[in-house]
């Protein structure tokens, strides 16, 4: 589901605000929309009423069974939120990030950051780009091929561009293929294809290297 | 006018009165402009990059143009002076394409390494994006360009990726915000892939400015984005002037005491807050399109130039050359006694007190009368 507020980022979570009616409307929003609309109407001296996890019911609230002694929730279904035993590893890790240094010093089983995968080339890591940040490099888009799709998905509906290869392109592209075509041709031991892909590779590659000619720089708009 | 029977590129010309429409593209093998990258490496490149499109291409740098750094975002959404990056570069390209003038600029080492825009006030969408791309294709035969086979253009915003187009139109809909149809038309646009939101320049309750951008880069080519982008802005055009026609033929009491209380505010207000007078002037385009009152013969006046300086705190813009050049003698006698102080809203009254006197169309008093 997309954010009802901006409707371009994924909606990660609720959030409550006061209508001009006075009645309370639920809005499933992204982090930074969720964060914006909370620091206007606090800036505007509006009673906000968000969160940015589900409400977790008060323990007193609950009904007591007749015959179990007070305090006693045995039998009873954990508070929403309340029934895994283990937060998983990544919900600790967006913690750690949000909270930043104020729990550096607590002494908690947080996994080492150098868990989370990064690009080599440039260092960004997927979380960085989902919060709203930008790509690294045209590296990411390899590294993150899978992830990006899904985000491409969402944000774009839509993860093919459909234009034809631009003309600089072509040799590229073809290059790309035949380097393909021709780790095949060694995986099923046929020397012969391999021989001529290589060959192929190489007259695509010189191509590649020869730089524009002076007609071609000079090819003005 | 019948709303059926006009011309698309009328229609559009009559809301729309700014597009700017951006090309992005990378260099492969160099990182985006990103805080992970020592920035030494973003000043040689974009030093490298500047000088090959000034050889090559004719482009002229003017990163340190004084007028740009302070007016270049208003008038060509160009990055604002205070969110420029280190390394930020701005080349302009005067050239002549299809015996038609145009004015291309090109940002160096903004989120992305290039960015082709154009801002323009005519309905050639679709010409200005085929220059840009021709542009940007040269361009290509001296960088090599970051290119997925899948993704087509990679850019630094996910949001950008595959054409690396993004284009937005500034339009005036008074007759639809009158005629309380802007949420319909807001999601008309999300189904048509159009993103509307209103301009929140003034945080004004009564603003009818919106603008409208596209959604998705990657679904189809720079060309065929743009021409469904008008196709739907067309269409928003012939609602808004069904809308006016209505307002002016069916409530013209309504509209006389709209523009009258406009007139008012132009004949006698002495501090006019920017909000009320972009109201005031926003009924008088209405007004005119639909033949209420008498064609605005002032240029400065007219639809499309005034919406620029109006975002500005005063006139300034328009009076800029004699303002900068201290040149009070180039100014109008009445702004004198305010010169000093440079009082914004006084100037602004003075400059606007003209339109004061604008007739009401005979026709249109008729219908008043006949009502």
């Amino acid at each position: 589901m997309k954010c009802e507020i901006c409707n371009q980022q994924k909606a990660e979570t609720v959030f409550f605000r006061v209508a001009e009616d006075g009645s309370e409307e639920e809005l499933y929003v992204c982090h930074a929309c969720a964060a914006r609309e909370r620091a206007f109407e606090q800036a505007h001296g509006i009673q906000v009423a968000a969160m940015d996890a589900p409400q977790m019911p008060n323990l007193s609230d609950l009904p007591t069974p007749p015959d179990a002694p007070p305090g006693d929730f045995e039998g009873f279904p954990p508070p929403m939120g309340m029934e895994m035993g283990e937060p998983p590893l990544e919900i600790l890790n967006q913690l750690k990030r949000a909270l930043g240094k104020e729990i550096e010093s607590l002494d908690l089983p947080f996994p080492p950051e150098t868990d989370t995968p990064k690009c080599p080339t440039c260092g960004t890591a997927f979380h960085t780009i989902q919060d709203g940040g930008n790509i690294g490099c045209a590296n990411c888009y390899t590294f993150f091929r899978k992830e990006l799709t899904e985000l491409l998905q969402d944000i774009q509906d839509c993860t093919h561009y459909p234009a034809p290869p631009p003309a600089w392109m072509k040799d590229e592209l073809l290059l790309q293929q035949l380097q393909v075509q021709y780790r095949d041709a060694l995986m099923r031991e046929d020397f012969d294809a391999a021989e001529a892909l290589s060959k192929q590779i190489e007259t695509v590659k010189q191509r590649l290297k020869t730089p524009p000619t002076e007609e071609e720089g000079r090819n003005e708009p | 006018m019948n709303p059926n029977q006009m011309d698309g590129d009328t229609a559009f010309q009559q809301i729309c009165f700014k597009t700017y429409i951006a090309l992005a593209r990378n260099v492969a093998d160099f990182p985006f402009v990103c805080p992970n990258t020592p920035s030494s490496k973003h000043f040689a490149m974009a030093e490298k990059w500047s000088q090959l499109l000034q050889r090559y291409f004719r482009f002229e740098d003017v990163t340190a143009d004084e007028q740009l750094r302070t007016q270049g975002f208003r008038f060509h959404r160009l990055t604002p002076d205070g969110m420029r990056p280190p390394a930020y570069r701005l080349l302009r390209l005067d050239c002549v394409l299809q015996e038609q003038q145009h004015t291309i600029w090109c940002e160096l080492m903004t989120e992305n390494h290039f960015t082709f825009s154009v801002t323009i006030n005519t309905p050639d969408l679709v010409k200005q994006t085929r220059v840009l791309e021709f542009i940007a294709d040269e361009v290509a035969k001296h960088v090599k360009f970051a290119y997925d086979a899948q993704w087509g253009y990679l850019t630094a915003e996910p949001i950008r990726t595959g054409s690396g187009l993004f284009i937005r139109s500034w339009t005036h809909l008074l007759g639809l915000t009158l005629a309380d149809t802007m949420p319909q038309a807001l999601n008309a646009a999300e189904v048509k892939g159009v993103f509307g939101e209103k301009d929140t320049m003034y945080e004004s309750a009564s603003s009818e400015f919106y603008h409208f951008s596209n959604r998705f880069s990657i679904n189809l080519t720079p060309t065929q984005i743009v021409r469904d982008f008008k196709a739907f802005l067309v269409r928003l055009a012939k609602e808004e002037h069904r809308a006016r026609l209505r307002l002016a033929y069916d409530q013209p009491a309504i509209l006389f005491d709209l523009l009258s209380r406009a007139r008012f505010l132009f004949q006698q207000v002495y501090l006019p807050s920017p909000e009320e007078t972009l109201y005031a002037l926003s009924l008088y385009w209405t007004a005119c399109s639909v033949g209420a009152l008498e064609p605005l013969d002032a240029p400065q006046y007219q639809f499309a130039t005034c919406f620029d300086w109006m975002a500005d705190e005063c006139c300034e813009s328009h009076l800029l050359p004699a303002i900068r050049e201290q040149d009070v003698q180039a100014l109008p006698a009445a702004f004198l006694p305010f010169w000093k102080n440079r009082d914004p809203e006084m100037l602004r009254a003075l400059w606007l007190r003209p339109l004061g006197e604008a007739p009401f169309s005979p026709a249109f008093l008729n219908r008043i009368n006949h009502k």
